[in-house]
């Protein structure tokens, strides 16, 4: 079932938080809660796709019986097994067919594809799973019940798409006294947080995909885009990912505050950051520590250890602390997002990204960069790593690495650069004496000439809530405690509050939404 | 027994982050000390381990950004 979708909205959220109430209201224990909620959240689940239901129940208490064996008897192939468990679900439905398709090429042969399809979620209940072992075997989760632990699972605001939540974090939550008692605040906060998401999905993020789709959807098929085009498509692409997935995040966490639970934050107005490493603090931020603590940290440790104790010189040290372990861990991330080498260069360039700023990072004096940040300003620097973003989500969007290097090379000008003929006054002559610049019809595969000005005008508003509006933490920071406080105070200082202002504004943005519901567009992240 | 820890991760602290003017208190987290990012927190990791002879658990670490809880997991380590 999808959050922007009328059953949902109108059927099951309705029906989930009324009985949530009335169970409290007629004083049953806490655990009927608890239950319901699990019932609720396979119900969703099983929606998409009954069978499936099997794996995500078998996966839950099997999990759940390793990690308790695992508090008894701290064994190591107890954990080996445990994980190798999970691995090997994520690897068949996730990666068989990609590692078929790559040993029939270097084999060059054929092998019969077995029909997977993959089940949701399961990239994302498989990382969960594995940190709730990995801290079974230090004896931290022996006081966990089934069915909390079974809760914190399958929760449903966060099953399919994260954020990528911690059980030290989320079972504390549900064992407190004061879980699934009534509290208004949480329900108007909540909701209002939903709708904010939904607004930002269903308003923002689709109406760019009317334009990002024929464009991207061309250069799949091979047909050659202009220059403007090709960016025009990847800047909008860029906005419609985060409102995408940001918007289904915020969803995500207005829905469990409904119920009484914080989920962490998972994004912090990214696309302000001024450099590759904090975009990554600020971008799908769950996803990113996991990424650090499980795979980068343990490997750069090692190497690190073994950098110190030898005393290597300090090319070889930033090649063992920083170079192999950052391509490991990020390509490895890549990989994650989907089972094609698109996703592993995608991840590989992040890597890069975050080799060479670590590399300007360590060997420039603090003073020198100083300089540079206040010669520079922050807006280079931000437009910088916007860039950097931009062109790496060539590699998530395209099907295909030939696709995404066609796209490339048209964005970067190898197939000409041609410039509508108002532009001709503000670009000196003698670029264009050359060829290297053309003048004429920008945009002459008609793919965005229904109407490219409202494009632009899109843009730009989707720009002005980028850089000026209050991320939903700061918009609801009176209301809706979470641990994690950033920097980057937004220029535009609005919080929601209980009063009338705040009311109109989420009216406003809830209605929007839901006139704007038309058939069902998936999540980006869903696939992931 | 805290503040003889401090007084001992004090220049190891002022080595990693090549900055002698810090002086450290429980309260000080990784936004107080310029340059301790994610890699720089490895090395101090590594430093200290070296220089006090303790290990720390690698899925552990990520957690220990500020100095009182450093200074709690290091006596654990040495209690132990």
């Amino acid at each position: 079932m999808l959050f922007n979708s009328y059953v949902f909205l109108f059927g099951f959220l309705p029906a989930v938080i009324t009985i949530f109430y009335l169970i409290q209201k007629l004083n049953f224990d806490k655990k009927y809660i608890i239950l319901w909620l699990i019932f609720s959240s396979l119900f969703f689940y099983g929606w998409w796709n009954p069978p499936y239901l099997i794996l995500l129940i078998s996966s839950v208490v099997i999990n759940y019986f390793f990690g308790q064996l695992l508090n008894r008897q701290k064994s190591s192939i107890i954990l080996i097994l445990s994980i190798s468990f999970n691995l090997v679900l994520l690897g068949y439905f996730k990666y068989f067919n990609f590692f078929l398709e790559n040993a029939a090429y270097f084999f060059d042969t054929s092998f019969n594809f077995a029909n997977i399809i993959l089940p949701l979620a399961i990239s994302f209940f498989t990382f969960q799973q594995i940190i709730y072992l990995l801290d079974s075997a230090k004896g931290l989760t022996a006081k966990y019940k089934f069915h909390e632990y079974a809760l914190f699972v399958t929760f449903f605001p966060q099953l399919i798409a994260g954020p990528i939540v911690n059980h030290k974090n989320i079972m504390p939550q549900i064992n407190d006294a004061s879980f699934g008692c009534f509290k208004v605040e949480n329900l108007a906060v909540g909701i209002s947080i939903f709708f904010i998401g939904l607004f930002k999905k269903v308003v923002i993020a689709d109406t760019l995909s009317g334009y990002v789709g024929p464009v991207l959807d061309a250069n799949e098929v091979g047909i050659q885009l202009t220059y403007i085009e090709s960016w025009l498509g990847m800047i909008a692409y860029s906005f419609q990912l985060y409102f995408d997935f940001s918007g289904y995040s915020d969803m995500a966490v207005g829905l469990a505050r409904i119920f009484g639970i914080i989920l962490p934050v998972n994004f912090w107005s990214p696309f302000r950051s001024r450099n590759i490493a904090e975009f990554w603090r600020k971008w799908h931020i769950t996803l990113s520590d996991f990424i650090k603590n499980y795979l980068f940290f343990p490997v750069s440790m090692k190497f690190t250890r073994i950098a110190m104790y030898k005393r290597l010189n300090s090319v070889s040290t930033f090649g063992l602390t920083v170079f192999i372990p950052m391509l490991y861990a990020w390509g490895l991330a890549g990989l994650w997002h989907g089972a094609a080498w698109n996703f592993i260069i995608f991840g590989l360039m992040h890597g890069f990204y975050l080799i060479i700023y670590q590399l300007w990072s360590q060997t420039s004096k603090p003073k020198i960069q100083s300089k540079i940040f206040s010669f520079l300003g922050n807006g280079l620097s931000i437009a910088l790593t916007y860039l950097c973003v931009v062109f790496s989500w060539v590699f998530f969007r395209t099907n295909s690495v030939e696709s995404a290097l066609s796209l490339s090379k048209t964005m970067i000008g190898f197939y000409g650069i041609t410039l509508p003929e108002s532009f001709k006054a503000f670009i000196p002559s003698f670029l264009s004496e050359n060829n290297f610049i053309q003048y004429g019809s920008a945009l002459q595969n008609g793919l965005l000439t229904s109407n490219p000005e409202n494009l632009i005008y899109i843009l730009f508003a989707c720009s002005f809530i980028i850089f000026y509006m209050p991320n939903i933490f700061e918009y609801f920071k009176f209301h809706h405690n979470t641990t994690e406080r950033m920097d980057h105070e937004s220029k535009i200082k609005i919080y929601w509050g209980h009063n009338i202002f705040s009311a109109l504004v989420i009216s406003i943005l809830a209605t929007l939404a839901i006139m704007h519901l038309q058939g069902e567009s998936e999540f980006l992240y869903y696939q992931f | 027994m805290s503040s003889k820890v401090i007084s001992q991760i004090q220049p190891i602290f002022q080595q990693v982050f090549n900055n002698s003017e810090i002086s450290l208190s429980r309260e000080t987290t990784a936004q107080d000390v310029e340059g301790w990012d994610s890699l720089n927190h490895i090395r101090l990791i590594i430093s200290l381990e070296m220089e006090l002879g303790i290990t720390f658990d690698s899925n552990e670490v990520a957690e220990l950004t500020n100095v009182g809880d450093l200074i709690d997991y290091i006596e654990s380590q040495i209690n132990q």
